[in-house]
């Protein structure tokens, strides 16, 4: 047994005598997993640019078929619109692509950094889902675009459906990451406040 | 081998010992502190292209380690409690009974560390791997103030921890 009335100086020998480590790790699997961690966070970023390039693609096709000036315009607004919410959104991730190993509390914050920048996108998407949906059917009826139409006709009801679940599915998935990162903010801030 | 792969490889070999203590202070079971070596040797390894050289290479080595552990309690205290490991499980380490009473010691100072504040843990944990008072506010990111005012914290904590551990000890060899 230790004796409580020993000094830390005293116990420093007991606290080395941890035998070292059994195992080496494998150093070709932790390149591996370095490089497949990094892969996975420039793969979202790519996804989320192809998306928004697929939508700028689509406000032009639908602006090119718009029967006013007005209507063009309003299409290429949004593409435009669009494009700045990319920005915006790298814009916001910029601390969390570039991040590295600090003290433990910038470590932390950073953590925290993580769960705001979630958070605020996914309330963009809360926000800006129905909005985009309300802007889309005003437009629709004000500007009617050829390339919409014929797509419509095309299309029928299961274009409308796949829009529907599209829009349902991604504002449930918007909710449940506002949750997640909430509760992950809350824990963050406590181990920040145990470290203060 | 490439320079860079040359360095990382020298690193971890001479500071996995130090690795494997520090975690033990975050975490008991066996096998989930192996998979933070894991951790910690990825973390090193995506992190050793900018270590400038600005501060020792134990303080950069500690400093990652314990983000490590930080963010093991944080996933902990998130998910919450673990269901308690099956006591037939095989396990590495030795049954108390076999324990020779320096292991035994270990064992003793690394539960009574595990039970400290997250703040004064890591100041004990660093100042027992003989870290002085500058080093270890670096490696913390806190000031040499802070450091002695946790470290005499956690004096205090672990000499009452350790008593308390002790009587349990006696009263149940009784």
């Amino acid at each position: 047994m230790i004796d409580p009335s020993m000094d830390l100086d005293a116990l420093k020998s007991v606290w080395r005598d941890e035998p070292a480590l059994d195992d080496a790790a494998s150093l070709q699997a932790l390149r591996r997993e370095a490089q497949r961690q990094t892969r996975r966070l420039y793969a979202t970023v790519a996804v989320e640019c192809v998306g928004t390039a697929a939508a700028i693609g689509l406000f032009v096709w639908l602006a090119g078929g718009a029967a006013t000036t007005a209507g063009r315009i309003a299409y290429l607004a949004i593409g435009v619109l669009a494009l700045a919410v990319q920005g915006w959104m790298l814009w916001l991730r910029r601390k969390v692509l570039r991040a590295r190993a600090a003290a433990p509390h910038e470590y932390l914050e950073l953590q925290a950094q993580r769960s705001r920048v979630a958070m605020r996108l996914a309330w963009l998407a809360l926000i800006g889902g129905p909005v985009g949906v309300v802007i889309g059917l005003a437009l629709g009826r004000w500007a009617p675009s050829e390339g919409a139409a014929v797509a419509i006709d095309v299309g029928g009801r299961s274009v409308v459906a796949l829009l529907v679940l599209g829009l349902v599915a991604m504002l449930a998935y918007a909710a449940w990451v506002v949750r997640r990162e909430r509760r992950r903010l809350a824990a963050t801030e406590r181990a920040l406040g145990e470290l203060q | 081998m490439s320079d860079l792969g040359d360095r990382f490889e020298t690193l971890l070999a001479a500071h996995a010992p130090l690795i494997d203590r520090i975690l033990s202070a975050y975490e008991r079971r066996p096998a989930v502190r192996a998979e933070l070596r894991q951790e910690v040797a990825v973390a090193l390894w995506q992190a050793l292209p900018r270590f400038r050289g600005d501060s020792g290479l134990n303080t950069y080595v500690a400093r990652i380690a314990h983000n490590v552990g930080v963010s093991h309690v944080r996933r902990d205290a998130r998910e919450g409690p673990h269901a308690e490991l099956d006591e037939t499980l095989p396990s590495d380490a030795a049954a108390p009974e076999y324990e020779t009473s320096r292991e035994q010691q270990r064992r003793q100072l690394a539960d009574a560390i595990r039970t400290l504040p997250l703040g004064q843990k890591q100041v004990v944990v660093l100042h027992l791997e003989d870290f002085g008072h500058a080093q270890i506010a670096a490696t913390l990111g806190i000031g040499e103030g802070a450091v002695a005012v946790r470290l005499t914290r956690a004096r205090q904590a672990l000499a009452a921890i350790l008593t308390e551990s002790g009587r349990t000890t006696t009263e149940e060899q009784a």
